[in-house]
Protein backbone atom coordinates (compact mmCIF):
# COMPACT_ATOMS: atom_id res chain seq x y z
CA UNK A 1 0.00 0.00 0.00
CA UNK A 2 1.20 3.49 -0.90
CA UNK A 3 1.74 5.91 1.92
CA UNK A 4 1.73 9.66 1.44
CA UNK A 5 4.92 11.41 2.45
CA UNK A 6 4.65 12.94 5.85
CA UNK A 7 4.53 16.71 6.24
CA UNK A 8 8.00 16.62 7.78
CA UNK A 9 9.27 15.11 4.58
CA UNK A 10 7.83 17.50 2.07
CA UNK A 11 7.94 20.72 4.09
CA UNK A 12 11.64 21.35 3.32
CA UNK A 13 10.83 20.90 -0.37
CA UNK A 14 8.07 23.49 -0.13
CA UNK A 15 10.36 25.91 1.69
CA UNK A 16 13.00 25.41 -0.96
CA UNK A 17 10.48 26.04 -3.76
CA UNK A 18 9.34 29.23 -2.02
CA UNK A 19 12.88 30.53 -1.59
CA UNK A 20 13.63 29.82 -5.24
CA UNK A 21 10.40 31.48 -6.35
CA UNK A 22 11.18 34.55 -4.25
CA UNK A 23 14.31 35.18 -6.31
CA UNK A 24 12.42 35.07 -9.60
CA UNK A 25 12.00 38.86 -10.05
CA UNK A 26 15.70 39.43 -9.56
CA UNK A 27 16.65 36.66 -11.98
CA UNK A 28 14.22 38.12 -14.50
CA UNK A 29 15.84 41.53 -14.18
CA UNK A 30 19.28 40.00 -14.80
CA UNK A 31 17.99 37.99 -17.76
CA UNK A 32 16.37 41.08 -19.25
CA UNK A 33 19.58 43.10 -18.78
CA UNK A 34 21.52 40.44 -20.68
CA UNK A 35 19.05 39.55 -23.43
CA UNK A 36 17.05 42.78 -23.75
CA UNK A 37 14.05 40.77 -24.85
CA UNK A 38 11.20 40.05 -22.44
CA UNK A 39 10.09 36.74 -23.99
CA UNK A 40 13.59 35.24 -24.10
CA UNK A 41 14.27 36.46 -20.57
CA UNK A 42 11.05 34.77 -19.39
CA UNK A 43 12.14 31.51 -21.05
CA UNK A 44 15.62 31.59 -19.54
CA UNK A 45 14.27 32.21 -16.05
CA UNK A 46 11.58 29.51 -16.33
CA UNK A 47 14.21 27.02 -17.48
CA UNK A 48 16.42 28.05 -14.57
CA UNK A 49 13.69 27.57 -11.99
CA UNK A 50 12.67 24.23 -13.46
CA UNK A 51 16.26 23.02 -13.42
CA UNK A 52 16.70 24.19 -9.83
CA UNK A 53 13.49 22.57 -8.59
CA UNK A 54 14.28 19.35 -10.43
CA UNK A 55 17.54 18.84 -8.56
CA UNK A 56 17.40 20.61 -5.21
CA UNK A 57 20.01 18.17 -3.91
CA UNK A 58 22.53 19.93 -6.20
CA UNK A 59 22.16 23.00 -4.01
CA UNK A 60 23.18 21.19 -0.85
CA UNK A 61 26.40 22.60 0.51
CA UNK A 62 26.29 25.76 -1.56
CA UNK A 63 26.44 28.83 0.62
CA UNK A 64 24.05 31.13 -1.20
CA UNK A 65 20.88 30.16 -3.02
CA UNK A 66 21.02 33.24 -5.20
CA UNK A 67 24.59 32.62 -6.31
CA UNK A 68 23.68 29.05 -7.22
CA UNK A 69 20.61 30.15 -9.20
CA UNK A 70 22.52 32.90 -11.00
CA UNK A 71 25.08 30.26 -12.00
CA UNK A 72 22.32 28.16 -13.59
CA UNK A 73 20.75 31.25 -15.16
CA UNK A 74 24.01 32.18 -16.88
CA UNK A 75 24.04 28.85 -18.70
CA UNK A 76 20.40 29.24 -19.72
CA UNK A 77 21.15 32.75 -20.99
CA UNK A 78 23.94 31.43 -23.18
CA UNK A 79 21.45 28.87 -24.57
CA UNK A 80 19.03 31.68 -25.40
CA UNK A 81 21.78 33.74 -27.04
CA UNK A 82 22.74 30.73 -29.15
CA UNK A 83 19.13 30.10 -30.11
CA UNK A 84 18.51 33.71 -31.16
CA UNK A 85 22.02 34.66 -32.27
CA UNK A 86 20.88 36.41 -35.43
CA UNK A 87 18.51 38.76 -33.59
CA UNK A 88 20.88 39.15 -30.66
CA UNK A 89 23.56 40.58 -32.96
CA UNK A 90 21.27 42.76 -35.12
CA UNK A 91 22.63 46.27 -34.51
CA UNK A 92 20.42 49.32 -34.12
CA UNK A 93 21.13 52.85 -35.36
CA UNK A 94 22.18 53.73 -31.83
CA UNK A 95 24.74 50.89 -31.85
CA UNK A 96 26.19 52.35 -35.03
CA UNK A 97 26.51 55.86 -33.69
CA UNK A 98 30.10 57.14 -33.89
CA UNK A 99 30.65 57.92 -30.25
CA UNK A 100 34.28 58.85 -30.89
CA UNK A 101 33.18 61.79 -33.04
CA UNK A 102 31.45 63.25 -29.98
CA UNK A 103 34.59 62.97 -27.89
CA UNK A 104 37.32 63.85 -30.40
CA UNK A 105 37.74 66.58 -33.00
CA UNK A 106 38.90 66.02 -36.60
CA UNK A 107 42.56 66.03 -35.55
CA UNK A 108 41.89 63.26 -33.02
CA UNK A 109 42.30 65.54 -29.98
CA UNK A 110 39.89 65.45 -27.03
CA UNK A 111 37.09 68.00 -27.38
CA UNK A 112 37.02 68.09 -23.61
CA UNK A 113 39.82 66.44 -21.65
CA UNK A 114 38.70 63.55 -19.41
CA UNK A 115 38.31 64.48 -15.75
CA UNK A 116 40.39 63.07 -12.94
CA UNK A 117 38.07 60.74 -11.06
CA UNK A 118 38.27 61.54 -7.40
CA UNK A 119 38.51 58.81 -4.81
CA UNK A 120 37.98 55.90 -7.20
CA UNK A 121 38.93 53.31 -4.62
CA UNK A 122 36.14 54.42 -2.29
CA UNK A 123 33.63 54.35 -5.16
CA UNK A 124 34.47 50.73 -5.96
CA UNK A 125 33.34 49.55 -2.57
CA UNK A 126 30.01 51.34 -2.53
CA UNK A 127 26.63 49.89 -3.22
CA UNK A 128 25.37 53.19 -4.66
CA UNK A 129 28.21 53.16 -7.16
CA UNK A 130 27.24 49.70 -8.38
CA UNK A 131 23.65 50.84 -8.71
CA UNK A 132 24.74 53.74 -10.91
CA UNK A 133 26.96 51.39 -12.92
CA UNK A 134 23.97 49.09 -13.37
CA UNK A 135 21.86 51.96 -14.71
CA UNK A 136 24.67 52.91 -17.10
CA UNK A 137 24.94 49.34 -18.39
CA UNK A 138 21.15 49.17 -18.87
CA UNK A 139 21.32 52.34 -20.96
CA UNK A 140 23.79 50.91 -23.47
CA UNK A 141 22.34 50.39 -26.96
CA UNK A 142 21.04 46.83 -27.61
CA UNK A 143 23.95 44.93 -29.09
CA UNK A 144 26.58 46.91 -27.20
CA UNK A 145 24.78 46.09 -23.97
CA UNK A 146 24.52 42.41 -24.81
CA UNK A 147 28.16 41.97 -25.80
CA UNK A 148 29.35 44.02 -22.84
CA UNK A 149 27.33 41.82 -20.48
CA UNK A 150 28.56 38.68 -22.23
CA UNK A 151 32.12 39.84 -21.67
CA UNK A 152 31.89 41.30 -18.17
CA UNK A 153 29.03 39.42 -16.55
CA UNK A 154 28.89 36.04 -18.30
CA UNK A 155 32.70 36.25 -18.47
CA UNK A 156 32.99 34.89 -22.00
CA UNK A 157 36.17 35.62 -23.90
CA UNK A 158 36.20 37.43 -27.24
CA UNK A 159 36.49 34.21 -29.25
CA UNK A 160 33.46 32.67 -27.55
CA UNK A 161 31.34 35.80 -28.06
CA UNK A 162 32.24 35.96 -31.76
CA UNK A 163 31.40 32.27 -32.14
CA UNK A 164 28.03 32.51 -30.37
CA UNK A 165 26.96 35.62 -32.28
CA UNK A 166 28.59 34.84 -35.62
CA UNK A 167 30.34 38.21 -35.73
CA UNK A 168 33.95 39.05 -36.57
CA UNK A 169 36.52 39.99 -33.94
CA UNK A 170 36.74 43.47 -35.47
CA UNK A 171 32.98 43.94 -35.12
CA UNK A 172 33.12 42.82 -31.52
CA UNK A 173 35.97 45.20 -30.66
CA UNK A 174 34.12 48.15 -32.17
CA UNK A 175 31.03 47.25 -30.11
CA UNK A 176 32.99 46.81 -26.88
CA UNK A 177 35.01 49.96 -27.56
CA UNK A 178 31.82 52.00 -27.91
CA UNK A 179 30.20 50.33 -24.91
CA UNK A 180 33.18 51.10 -22.69
CA UNK A 181 33.35 54.72 -23.87
CA UNK A 182 29.65 55.18 -23.20
CA UNK A 183 29.99 53.67 -19.74
CA UNK A 184 32.81 56.02 -18.86
CA UNK A 185 30.80 58.99 -20.12
CA UNK A 186 27.80 57.82 -18.13
CA UNK A 187 29.80 57.32 -14.92
CA UNK A 188 31.36 60.74 -15.38
CA UNK A 189 27.92 62.26 -15.71
CA UNK A 190 26.11 60.31 -13.03
CA UNK A 191 28.77 59.66 -10.44
CA UNK A 192 32.16 61.32 -10.69
CA UNK A 193 30.86 64.58 -12.17
CA UNK A 194 28.52 64.91 -9.18
CA UNK A 195 31.53 64.87 -6.89
CA UNK A 196 34.38 67.33 -6.75
CA UNK A 197 36.67 66.81 -9.74
CA UNK A 198 40.02 68.26 -10.62
CA UNK A 199 39.79 69.83 -14.08
CA UNK B 1 59.82 58.21 -34.69
CA UNK B 2 56.92 60.23 -36.10
CA UNK B 3 55.18 57.11 -37.38
CA UNK B 4 54.63 56.08 -33.76
CA UNK B 5 53.16 59.39 -32.73
CA UNK B 6 49.45 58.80 -32.34
CA UNK B 7 46.66 61.20 -31.54
CA UNK B 8 44.41 60.90 -28.49
CA UNK B 9 41.61 59.23 -30.41
CA UNK B 10 43.88 56.48 -31.64
CA UNK B 11 45.48 56.04 -28.21
CA UNK B 12 42.15 55.67 -26.39
CA UNK B 13 41.19 53.13 -29.03
CA UNK B 14 44.31 51.10 -28.25
CA UNK B 15 43.88 51.49 -24.49
CA UNK B 16 40.34 50.13 -24.71
CA UNK B 17 41.36 47.39 -27.14
CA UNK B 18 43.84 46.31 -24.48
CA UNK B 19 40.88 45.37 -22.27
CA UNK B 20 39.76 42.75 -24.78
CA UNK B 21 42.87 41.60 -26.63
CA UNK B 22 46.61 41.63 -26.01
CA UNK B 23 48.30 44.63 -27.63
CA UNK B 24 51.29 44.16 -29.91
CA UNK B 25 54.71 45.44 -29.02
CA UNK B 26 54.48 48.44 -31.36
CA UNK B 27 51.02 49.29 -30.09
CA UNK B 28 52.18 49.27 -26.48
CA UNK B 29 55.16 51.36 -27.42
CA UNK B 30 52.99 53.89 -29.23
CA UNK B 31 50.63 54.16 -26.27
CA UNK B 32 53.48 54.66 -23.83
CA UNK B 33 55.13 57.29 -26.03
CA UNK B 34 51.88 59.22 -26.29
CA UNK B 35 51.07 59.00 -22.58
CA UNK B 36 54.45 60.48 -21.75
CA UNK B 37 53.63 63.71 -23.56
CA UNK B 38 49.84 63.94 -23.17
CA UNK B 39 48.09 65.48 -20.18
CA UNK B 40 44.58 64.23 -20.93
CA UNK B 41 45.09 60.59 -21.90
CA UNK B 42 46.70 59.44 -18.64
CA UNK B 43 43.44 60.43 -16.93
CA UNK B 44 41.53 58.34 -19.40
CA UNK B 45 43.91 55.48 -18.68
CA UNK B 46 43.17 55.81 -14.94
CA UNK B 47 39.44 55.75 -15.67
CA UNK B 48 39.91 52.51 -17.60
CA UNK B 49 41.95 51.08 -14.71
CA UNK B 50 39.16 51.96 -12.30
CA UNK B 51 36.64 50.17 -14.51
CA UNK B 52 38.89 47.13 -14.55
CA UNK B 53 38.87 47.09 -10.75
CA UNK B 54 35.19 47.91 -10.42
CA UNK B 55 33.72 45.37 -12.84
CA UNK B 56 34.66 42.16 -10.98
CA UNK B 57 33.33 43.76 -7.77
CA UNK B 58 30.13 44.72 -9.56
CA UNK B 59 29.80 41.11 -10.70
CA UNK B 60 30.27 39.84 -7.14
CA UNK B 61 27.81 42.41 -5.80
CA UNK B 62 25.25 41.44 -8.41
CA UNK B 63 25.55 37.69 -8.05
CA UNK B 64 25.72 37.55 -4.26
CA UNK B 65 22.87 37.55 -1.77
CA UNK B 66 23.68 40.99 -0.42
CA UNK B 67 22.23 42.54 -3.57
CA UNK B 68 18.77 41.17 -2.80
Amino acid sequence: MLTLPSRQRYQPMLDFAHSVQALRPQLLRFAQAQLRNAAWAEDAVSETLLAALAKPQAFAGQSQLKTWLVGILKHKLIDQIRRHSREVSATSAEDGEDIDALLFDETGAWREAPAEWVDPEAACGRREFFEVLEVCVDQLPGVQGRVFMMREWLELDSGEICKELGITATNLWVLLHRARLRLQMCLQERWFGQRATVS
Amino acid sequence: MKMFRHNCRRVTELVLAGEDRPLGLLERWAVRAHLAVCKACPRFLRQVALMRTALPRWRAYRDGNDAA
